[in-house]
C-alpha cells in the first residue's frame, strides 16, 4: 500500500481483491468487490463487474471530466507512525492501514471498539442482493428495515445514504458511511419509476462476523491460542455437537498461551465452562470483542483424554 | 502487496467487452495492457479521455 492515496483509494482493506472506476482526476464513479463473512466471492462475479463496469463507463460518458466533491488531500499509509517500525521499502499490506489507524487512535485516545463494525452488509437491514447484478435486490427479510422502506425483490437501487449505488462494494461503501443509529436515505427503481424512503438505522445494525478479518489479530486481548478446527468425525469421537467448539492447538504455542500450561496438540474447547458453538476464528474473535485487557478467563482443553481448566489473565500483545 | 491499473486505452477494451459477444471479447482482450505506474495510467487516461479501472490485489 506504500503511496497509495487512502483519500481517494478508500476501501475495505481486509479484502485480498477491490477494484475503483475513476476518471484522471480521481472522479471515483464506482467501485467492486465486497464479500461476505462465510465466502470471500459470492459477490465477485464476471456478470456483475461487467454490470459495474457499465454503469461507471455510462457514468464517465455523462460527464468525462466530471470532478471530486472536493480535491482529495494525499493520506497514505506511511504517515501513521507505527508504519516506522517497518524496514524501509517493506511490503505494507492492505489490512495494516486499519492496524496502523487503529494504533494511532488508541494513542489518541479516540479509538472505540465500534470502530470495528466497518463496511457492514446490506443483508444486515433485511437487504440480499443480486450476485449477477447487486444493485438488484433479489430478496428482503420480513420485518426488516429495508421491508418497512417497502422494497421488493427485482427493486433496482440507485441511490444508498446519498451515493449512487451499482455494485455489492458501493452499496458497502454507502453503508460504510452511515451512522451507528437513526436513518439514510435508499432510492430505487420499479416499473420504470423511482421511488425513495428512508431505511432505519437500530442500534447494533453494523455488527457482523468479523473473524475472517486480518485486521482482527491485531486487536486486544487475545487468547493466545489457535490452529486447527476438528472435523465432524473427530468431534463425534469425543462426544461433541457438530458445532462445538474444538480446535487442536498448533506446534507454536505463544508465551502467555505456554506460561499458564496450553501445550502443542491440546483441543481447545472453549471458555469458562460455557458451551460454545463456533470455529477456532470466531472464538479468537469472541475474546477480542467480549473481553477486556486484565480479565481472567478459563481455557477449557482435552489432553490425552482427559479436561483440564487453565486459568489465564489477558493482557496485551507487546509490538514489534 | 501488487497493484494493477488499467489505463485508458484499456478502458475501451473493457467497454467492448461489456456489450460484445465470445469473439469480440477475445478481441478486446488481447488489446488489455495493464499497468503498474498510477501517474503514468492518469496521463494516459487524461490523453485518451478514457477512465481508469484500478484493481488491488492484497496478500495476507
Amino acid at each position: 500500500m506504500r503511496g497509495v492515496n487512502l483519500n481517494v483509494f478508500d476501501f475495505d482493506y481486509d479484502l485480498t481483491w477491490s477494484a475503483f472506476f475513476l476518471n484522471a482526476d480521481e472522479k471515483v464513479y464506482g467501485r467492486f468487490g465486497g464479500r461476505e463473512p462465510g465466502s470471500p466471492d459470492t459477490y465477485l462475479t464476471l456478470a456483475g463487474l461487467k454490470h459495474a463496469l457499465r454503469q461507471a463507463l455510462a457514468a464517465h460518458r455523462r460527464e468525462p471530466s466530471a470532478q471530486p466533491a472536493s480535491k482529495p488531500s494525499v493520506r497514505t499509509v506511511e504517515q501513521y507512525p507505527a508504519a516506522g517500525r517497518l524496514k524501509p521499502g517493506a511490503c505494507i499490506h492492505c489490512h495494516q492501514v486499519y492496524d496502523f489507524r487503529r494504533e494511532q487512535q488508541q494513542a489518541d485516545g479516540t479509538w472505540r471498539l465500534d470502530d470495528v463494525w466497518v463496511y457492514p452488509l446490506p443483508d444486515n437491514l433485511g437487504l440480499r442482493l443480486d450476485p449477477d447484478q447487486s444493485d438488484r435486490v433479489a430478496a428482503v427479510q420480513a420485518g426488516s428495515p429495508a421491508a418497512r422502506a417497502g422494497l421488493r425483490p427485482g427493486d433496482v437501487l440507485e441511490r444508498l445514504n446519498g451515493l449512487p449505488v451499482a455494485s455489492f462494494a458501493d452499496v458497502q461503501y454507502a453503508l460504510h458511511r452511515a451512522p451507528a443509529r437513526g436513518e439514510i436515505s435508499v432510492s430505487w427503481r420499479r416499473d420504470g419509476r423511482t421511488m425513495t424512503a428512508a431505511l432505519e438505522l437500530t442500534d447494533g445494525w453494523r455488527r457482523t462476523d468479523i473473524s475472517w478479518r486480518p485486521s482482527m489479530w491485531g486487536l486486544d486481548p487475545a487468547p493466545h491460542v489457535y490452529g486447527q478446527d476438528l472435523g465432524a468425525e473427530e468431534k463425534k469421537a469425543l462426544g461433541l455437537s457438530e458445532k462445538a467448539l474444538a480446535f487442536r492447538q498448533g506446534d507454536y504455542v505463544p508465551g502467555p498461551a505456554r506460561a499458564v500450561g496450553v501445550r502443542a496438540g491440546d483441543i481447545i474447547l472453549g471458555i469458562d465452562g460455557r458451551a460454545m458453538e463456533m470455529t477456532m476464528l470466531q472464538f479468537n474473535a469472541h475474546v477480542r470483542l467480549h473481553y477486556r485487557v486484565g480479565d481472567v478467563i478459563t481455557l477449557n482443553i482435552l489432553r490425552d483424554g482427559k479436561r483440564l481448566d487453565l486459568p489465564m489473565k489477558l493482557t496485551a500483545r507487546t509490538r514489534n | 502487496m501488487k497493484w494493477w491499473l488499467v489505463g485508458g486505452a484499456v478502458g475501451l477494451s473493457l467497454a467492448v467487452l461489456a456489450d460484445v459477444g465470445v469473439k469480440g471479447q477475445a478481441a478486446a482482450e488481447k488489446e488489455t495492457v495493464w499497468l503498474s505506474d498510477y501517474t503514468a495510467a492518469r496521463m494516459l487516461a487524461r490523453q485518451s479521455g478514457k477512465p481508469l479501472f484500478v484493481v488491488f490485489r492484497c496478500e495476507r
